[in-house]
């Protein structure tokens, strides 16, 4: 009953500590018709960009933590109305009954994931013991990105201290969150809403999701993302478009710092937009500008470790063009294509995607630009993905096999835009 | 938020409940919220772990907390894992140059080999081997080979020679072929290692049952150098 207890409490306070993030006290950036879901993941976001400064700056979790205590209560006291959540309340309640129910699969599995044990967790560890940054230089794998094991550890260590799997509480409700968000401004029946929250839920979460690997929180990010873009597409304001694109460049920088391969989806999501959605010149601008920055702050680091960024991915480039291997390439095309097909059968999100996109081209004559961003993303996306496998690995079918299914259930979260594009639209409402 | 009263939300409702406890059961929920109520957290990561096997959580513990060091303690594992060095790292430790703990250990180490295209592929990969001793052939009927049996292991899509012996030998039902070869190149913890007896005819290939390798221990345990052991999990001088 007393860790029951815990758990629940633990629940309160990363929710308290992630909606009280720097969010609420900058006027500027708020939209006035995001909901409280919305405004919870903003915070997130805002959230994890906070705590990467702060890593950034080589302070150690301790300082790290009481920062960010203060930072929530500076926006309590700047900002403290009393927000009215009455309507929302069943969608609160129903959010922390399945954050508890995971959290109970969480606290009696426990087991950490093949490469948690390999790396992750050593970095984890690194930040529990009180360890800045800097340390990590002297651990395996000292430039993969430390983000996802930033926020495990400080909530590992505060409040109760308990066990490491009270951090990854954290991961439960940024998961769930990104769900929410994304289907919760649907202006639908609350039931079907409710369905579909759920139903998201039942074909995307199993154990290994918060067996402390990082691509949940990549999948939220996307997911979280492809709610703002498709509010890009939305929305006739300029400032809040400039707010939305704000907040995608906030996760392209929270992204690429919990796994390298989110760079590149943020990446081709970013460029997406940029090619499709109809929004201004200089908005489009800031949006290349502000992507090239997160690249260029995140080869920066690599530089600071001193890593061969080719290296330590195991690509080997310039041997693959000295044995450039025609037949060899194609076999693997060959495995690549396979597992790819075998693993959108694994993937329902796919399985629901395909059918839909292809209703949508054929029933909606209108020529939403929507549209054509889902449909290059979804192609730069798989190319991107058959690229990094082919020429990426030694041994293509033990890393399809071990790694694609990660990798593309990461981006799933894009694939229920045309969900949103329907419900959203009269034409299939009707 | 009201709920209109209506047949269609009524079977949205009945899906809903549903749903809920699909997901309940897929997940095993009503089981582990027994599970946490009736086993404390220690007994859990046990029970997840292991004492001695798994990642050998227990053990590790117990040793740390037995014997306190200023060094992380250097782990080896019989088993093919990630290092369970992870369930008592600390970061701000070096770890010690000697090995000091040795998980799962295996005084006799061999390797099974099943048969595919003509080759002789490992079932398993092993690692802390210092040499083949035997090459182990059993058949099914008698057969007389003479021909040059190749080991070798893929890595990086290059072919990496670990042995080679020419035999001339007839087989009844098993041979027994002495090597006494110091090699570590049988280590790996993902190459694919083959076996290939050069130029075999696939009427003899038929008749071989398997092939196996009786190979070397890398490391020899003795008494006096225990310090603390359970099982085959054992913390050494």
């Amino acid at each position: 009953m007393k860790e029951l207890l815990l758990i629940l409490l633990q629940i309160g306070f990363i929710t308290f500590l992630f909606n009280y993030s720097f969010y609420s006290v900058v006027d500027r950036w708020k939209v006035k018709y995001l909901n409280v879901f919305e405004i919870f993941s903003i915070n997130i976001i805002f959230f994890i960009n906070i705590l990467l400064f702060l890593s950034l700056m080589n302070l150690n979790i301790n300082s790290i933590f009481f920062t960010m205590l203060l930072i929530s209560f500076f926006c309590i006291f700047r900002n403290y109305k009393k927000t009215n959540i009455k309507k929302d309340i069943y969608y609160i309640f129903f959010f922390i009954v399945i954050t508890f129910l995971i959290s109970i699969d969480l606290a009696s599995t426990l087991n950490l994931g093949w490469d948690v044990k390999y790396f992750y967790y050593q970095k984890t560890l690194n930040f529990y013991q009180n360890n800045s940054l800097s340390n990590l230089a002297n651990l395996i794998i000292p430039d993969y990105p430390h983000v996802g094991a930033l926020v495990w550890s400080l909530f590992w260590k505060y409040p109760f201290n308990y066990s490491e799997y009270f951090g990854r509480i954290a991961y439960i409700l940024i998961y769930l969150s990104s769900i929410f968000t994304f289907f919760y401004s649907l202006k639908i029946k609350h039931l079907i809403k409710i369905t579909l929250i759920f139903l998201t839920i039942i074909v995307t979460y199993n154990y290994s999701l918060i067996s402390g690997l990082q691509e949940v929180l990549v999948f939220s990010l996307v997911l979280i993302a492809s709610k703002f873009a498709y509010y890009l597409f939305t929305e006739k304001n300029d400032t809040n478009k400039l707010n939305f694109i704000y907040f995608i460049l906030l996760i392209t920088n929270a992204a690429c710092w919990v796994k390298n391969e989110a760079l590149i989806f943020l990446m081709i999501l970013n460029f997406s937009l940029i090619v499709f959605c109809q929004i201004d010149n200089q908005l489009k601008l800031k949006l290349f500008f502000g992507s090239m920055i997160i690249v260029a702050a995140r080869l920066i680091f690599f530089i600071f470790f001193d890593t061969n960024f080719v290296d330590s991915q195991g690509f080997n480039s310039s041997e693959i063009l000295v044995n450039f291997n025609f037949s060899k390439i194609i076999n693997d095309l060959k495995i690549i294509l396979f597992y790819y097909f075998v693993y959108l059968t694994q993937l329902p999100i796919y399985l629901i995607f395909i059918p839909l996109i292809i209703s949508i081209f054929i029933y909606e004559k209108k020529n939403y630009q929507i549209k054509k961003f889902i449909l290059l993303f979804t192609i730069l996306n798989f190319l991107f993905l058959i690229v990094a496998f082919l020429f990426a690995f030694e041994d293509v079918m033990w890393q399809v096999r071990s790694g694609l299914k990660r990798f593309m259930f990461e981006t799933t979260g894009f694939y229920l835009l045309p969900i949103l594009h329907m419900l959203s639209n009269k034409k299939f409402k009707k | 938020m009201h709920f209109k009263k209506n047949i269609f939300n009524n079977n949205l409702f009945i899906l809903m409940i549903f749903l809920f406890f699909v997901f309940m059961q897929k997940n095993h929920i009503f089981k582990k919220l027994y599970d946490l109520g009736s086993f404390t957290l220690s007994d859990r990561l046990i029970n997840v772990y292991g004492y001695c096997g798994k990642s050998s959580y227990g053990f590790l513990n117990d040793v740390k907390k037995k014997y306190v060091s200023n060094k992380n303690p250097n782990i080896i594992d019989y088993q093919i894992r990630p290092s369970s060095s992870w369930t008592t790292f600390d970061t701000t430790k070096d770890t010690a140059d000697k090995i000091n703990i040795i998980l799962n250990y295996e005084k006799k180490l061999s390797l099974d080999f099943r048969k595919e295209n003509n080759l002789f592929i490992n079932k398993k990969n092993i690692e802390h081997v210092s040499g083949v001793e035997a090459i182990y052939i059993n058949v099914n009927q008698p057969i007389q080979i003479n021909n040059l049996i190749q080991i070798y292991k893929v890595k990086t899509n290059k072919k990496i020679l670990i042995l080679e012996k020419m035999i001339n030998e007839t087989i009844k039902d098993q041979l027994v072929i002495n090597l006494n070869y110091d090699t570590d190149l049988i280590n790996d913890r993902w190459a694919k290692i083959f076996i290939n007896i050069i130029d075999l005819e696939d009427k003899y290939f038929e008749k071989i049952d398997n092939v196996n390798l009786k190979l070397k221990n890398k490391y020899q345990i003795n008494k006096k150098d225990i310090i603390f052991n359970k099982g085959n999990c054992y913390y050494i001088r």
